[in-house]
């Protein structure tokens, strides 16, 4: 998790033809765990406007929302180990798909009280765009993940591999609800050309721009608890997650994983910042229309051809 | 005691005492941080009742949605005036008579169930989870209770409606013209201080509040 | 009780439980040297004007509204996914009614320009 950031400033490096962070440890492996240990000595200021409850719990509720939507993500098949079914994952629920919307929809508050508890102007503005950001993208992920789990037939993570396993990858037979989670789920973790609630040309640092130390790693590692738990949900819907042939399960859904991480560093390093009525227009006057007619149109030939 | 019993106190407690806390704090957006608690607890019973897909809906719709609602509208008003002001007081004569009628309604209501009638006991827990279980709950959904599903995208859309009524849009362009008369004063209100050095409690910021 | 939340219920409290000691360690080791001006709110290095808690704009009111109007919406879409095979072309119709009806009150914002965000 932590290497994410090293991933990140590595690929951006090679990508802008310089080096990246290369001199702690060998070829820069040790660079996160030196962040770390430094955000840990860091103090931790908390200005005088702020909540003097809020304020800390804020990154703590981003953090953990963040980790808990992980727990549902199917690493291989179940087995029996004996007599005793072992799911694939931490937990396979019935309502897998349901959990993770639940889960993510929780991530929202530490934006907005982040945002509202720091008693700063420019983190009340980050928080309250990121909380309308993500909402209107929730909505967009939501109906994308429907179309998928119309062909599918169930809301369980694991029965989603099953139905890939032994049929197509459900990229093809759902392209465009692919590409509407693929931009609502960049929008979500509000990465770059999405990341207008830290857009720092106009608001500093956003909704953390009060925040130091400790708490600041909180907001930055949840944010890329976020992006891992998208990119695995992205392979999971439509690439099959952990099916594949001759690696055993987590193998293919990390490799698959990888993928989605290279090119979440990749649009950051290559797209510009979208201005903030255009992102809104684009996930309500766009997207949602997009959305819904992909949805009937499924609804439609999965009528026709059942 | 088993593990679901001593889950349940668990969860009751923590919802009971965050829930008193939604009422006793006086700084709103503290209630509604201790009403998403409370929700939290509620999907945890639900889960621990089979009913999976009403535990999510609970977090996804409540703790998801209604609360951003709340904090959203909280973050329009004056939140520093309305926690000097100890407006509750004031209400108690009304707020009394209707507290008893509440719990009068509720108590005869949780009187007139028949708990002995009830299957629950004699359900197996297999029987129990697919009683919840999505695929359940959307064949009754969708063919029993088609009448009240179809009435609830009606009130949706009054309820939608009602928000952009009440945000007046119509008076968008008026309210535009305003806004840009106060910058304008606003700027030359800056440039008449300038050269003299601005005094901190000078309140030098246009009205109406219209921030991003 | 469902046993898969079991793991879960585990995976929520670890995850409580490294959060919390992750803020307890660093509250032990790190340094705290306050003074009136480092807890200023930041502001460029100019003295900051005007109190952050201000009233905000109503278009974020109706766009939670929105919110709401249409998460609904996706809840409801869900075990409709599911059971659509046995609900069929039944299922479908009772559907499009549900969504033209929320689609009614959508074009009402568009028309109203609260969709418009400039």
């Amino acid at each position: 998790m932590a290497y994410m950031t090293w991933f990140e400033r590595r690929v951006i490096g090679r990508l802008q033809v310089r080096l990246g962070p290369n001199r702690v440890g060998i070829g820069g492996l040790l660079q996160p765990l030196a962040d770390a240990l430094k955000l840990f000595f860091k103090e931790d200021v908390r200005p005088a406007r702020a909540d003097r409850i809020l304020f800390p719990l804020a990154p703590a509720i981003s953090l953990f929302a963040a980790l808990a939507a992980f727990a549902v993500i199917p690493f291989g098949p179940t087995t029996r180990i004996a007599g005793v079914e072992v799911p694939g994952g931490i937990a396979n629920l019935q309502v897998g798909l349901l959990y993770l919307v639940g889960i993510s929809s929780l991530g929202v508050y530490g934006l907005v009280l982040g945002g509202w508890s720091s008693g700063s102007k420019y983190s009340l503005i980050g928080g309250l765009r990121a909380a309308a950001q993500v909402v209107s993208y929730e909505l967009i992920l939501g109906l994308a993940l429907v179309s998928v789990a119309l062909v599918a037939g169930t809301l369980s993570l694991e029965g989603v591999v099953g139905g890939q396993a032994n049929g197509l990858p459900y990229v093809i037979l759902q392209p465009v609800a692919f590409l509407l989670y693929l931009v609502a789920a960049v929008a979500e973790t509000n990465r770059a050309p999405f990341d207008l609630p830290e857009a720092d040309t106009e608001l500093v640092a956003g909704y953390h721009t009060e925040y130091g130390g400790m708490r600041f790693a909180m907001f930055f590692i949840a944010e890329y608890v976020n992006v891992i738990t998208v990119s695995a949900l992205a392979a999971t819907m439509f690439f099959a997650g952990w099916s594949g042939p001759f690696l055993p399960g987590p193998h293919w859904l990390f490799i698959k994983m990888l993928a989605f991480l290279f090119l979440f560093v990749w649009l950051r390093a290559t797209l510009p910042r979208l201005r903030y009525d255009q992102l809104m227009r684009l996930s309500w006057s766009v997207l949602l229309p997009l959305a819904l007619i992909n949805l009937l149109a499924t609804a439609v030939v999965v009528a026709v051809t059942r | 005691m088993n593990a679901p019993t001593a889950v349940f106190i668990v969860l009751a407690a923590v919802a009971v005492v965050s829930s008193l806390n939604v009422i006793l704090r006086r700084n709103p957006v503290h209630s509604a941080i201790f009403l998403a608690l409370t929700i939290l607890c509620l999907a945890g019973e639900f889960v621990l009742l089979n009913a999976e897909f009403i535990a999510a809906t609970e977090v996804i719709v409540y703790a998801g949605a209604i609360i951003v609602l709340f904090l959203f509208t909280m973050m329009l008003l004056d939140i520093r005036g309305g926690m000097r002001t100890r407006q509750f007081q004031n209400q108690f004569g009304l707020a009394a008579p209707i507290a008893v009628l509440l719990v009068a309604l509720l108590g005869a209501a949780v009187g007139a169930i028949n708990i002995s009638g009830l299957p629950a006991a004699a359900l197996s827990t297999l029987q129990a989870a697919q009683l919840g279980s999505v695929q359940n709950l959307g064949q009754e959904l969708y063919s029993n209770f088609l009448l009240p599903f179809e009435l609830a995208s009606l009130v949706l859309t009054v309820g939608l409606i009602g928000a952009i009524g009440l945000a007046g849009h119509g008076a968008e362009d008026r309210e535009e013209q305003v806004r840009i008369e106060e910058a304008l004063e606003f700027d030359t209100k800056v440039r008449a201080k300038e050269g003299g050095h601005l005094e901190p409690e000078e309140e030098l910021v246009p009205a109406g509040g219209h921030h991003a | 009780m469902p046993t898969n939340y079991i793991g879960i219920g585990l995976f929520i409290l670890v995850g409580m439980g490294f959060t919390g000691a992750t803020f307890a360690a660093a509250a032990l080791i790190r340094p705290s040297n306050p003074n009136p001006i480092k807890l200023e709110p930041y502001e460029c290095g100019v003295p900051g004007v005007g109190d952050a808690r201000d009233r905000f704009h109503i278009r974020y009111y109706v766009l939670a509204m929105l919110y709401l109007v249409f998460d609904l919406e996706v809840v409801f879409l869900y075990p409709w996914a599911v059971q659509y095979d046995k609900l069929g072309l039944f299922g479908l119709m009772e559907m499009l009614v549900f969504v033209a009806i929320l689609l009614i009150g959508y074009f009402y914002a568009w028309k109203k320009g609260a969709l418009d965000w400039v």
